[in-house]
């Protein structure tokens, strides 16, 4: 058995309502698994059941040939395991998906809400 | 399609050994046709012939143009599918009466409509849906009992953002099969 690529849309979906909803919370994040090929910009992560899942907004080198090349982003979704306060275990990752970068733009407004980014101007 | 043609193709030959095995007088020469019924009747079939292929170039440079159409179109569509998708994440704590205000739901009949006109998309059963639960969304809206409850509370607008979801997915997926081809 594996997830199709219509499981992880319904998972984060999922994941968008709760946030919305604020059922879950999101912090930064920076104990994701590294990737010598791509830059991380940003990265949150939420504790939901017995799971961490993060989202990172990341850059990578797109090459044309061998010289010419430009920076590319993508939205990357990761599922990690973490027992007893050890490292985070990476279990899963998402296929390419839009919903993704719903998820990031989503987590992103939530998280500036939470910190009260505007609090000071709009009193 | 090929063989569709092949089969078109050979109707005629087919016809002239059924004719010949028949002994049918097909030409004005009766059973021993002159030169000229000969001619004639090979003007026809090659006549019959050049109508065929012509129809076959058509029908092929209508699936040529409609597969580029597709593809000039559909990035632009999923692009604008993401955006109202991520509009619906960010205003979902937002109250049923502040969200008529809201852009999007203009927006997503715009672009189903969009997709819609794409020729050879094979998504109608998601666009029926989406446009049903676009309708029971704009009629949750327009409740007035319902005015202060926060839509993220709403099954059907996850319902909705998730059918969009569906429809970006698939735009992604001809993208990349047309990209392969």
């Amino acid at each position: 058995m594996s997830y199709t690529e219509n499981d992880w849309v319904r998972a984060i979906t999922k994941l968008i309502e709760l946030t919305s909803k604020q059922e879950v919370s999101w912090d930064i994040f920076s104990d994701y698994e590294d990737d010598p090929w791509t830059t991380v910009d940003r990265a949150y992560v939420a504790l939901f059941g017995d799971k961490h899942y993060a989202v990172k907004s990341s850059r990578y080198k797109h090459y044309f040939d061998e010289e010419d090349w430009t920076w590319s982003s993508k939205f990357e979704f990761e599922v990690y395991n973490r027992a007893n306060y050890s490292d985070y275990v990476k279990i899963a990752s998402a296929p390419e998906l839009s919903v993704i970068a719903t998820l990031f733009s989503v987590v992103e407004s939530n998280f500036a809400f939470k910190q009260d980014a505007l609090k000071g101007l709009l009193g | 399609m090929k063989y569709l043609m092949i089969a078109a193709g050979l109707v005629p030959v087919g016809f002239l050994v059924i004719a010949w095995q028949l002994n049918w007088a097909i030409t004005p020469g009766g059973l021993t046709p002159s030169v000229s019924d000969v001619w004639s009747v090979a003007g026809t079939v090659m006549g019959y012939w050049g109508v065929l292929f012509s129809g076959y170039a058509a029908y092929q440079v209508k699936a040529i143009s409609e597969k580029y159409f597709a593809r000039t179109r559909f990035p632009q569509i999923k692009e604008n599918i993401d955006a109202i998708t991520k509009d619906m994440g960010k205003v979902a704590d937002k109250r049923a009466a502040d969200l008529r205000s809201e852009r999007f739901i203009a927006a997503i009949s715009v672009s189903l409509g969009e997709v819609e006109r794409v020729p050879g998309h094979k998504m109608n059963q998601l666009i029926k849906r989406a446009k049903l639960e676009k309708k029971l969304l704009v009629d949750w809206i327009n409740n007035e009992t319902q005015r202060s409850v926060v839509a993220n509370t709403e099954a059907n607008y996850w319902t909705l953002f998730r059918t969009l979801q569906e429809i970006s997915q698939e735009i992604s997926a001809y993208i990349k099969e047309q990209g392969a081809r």
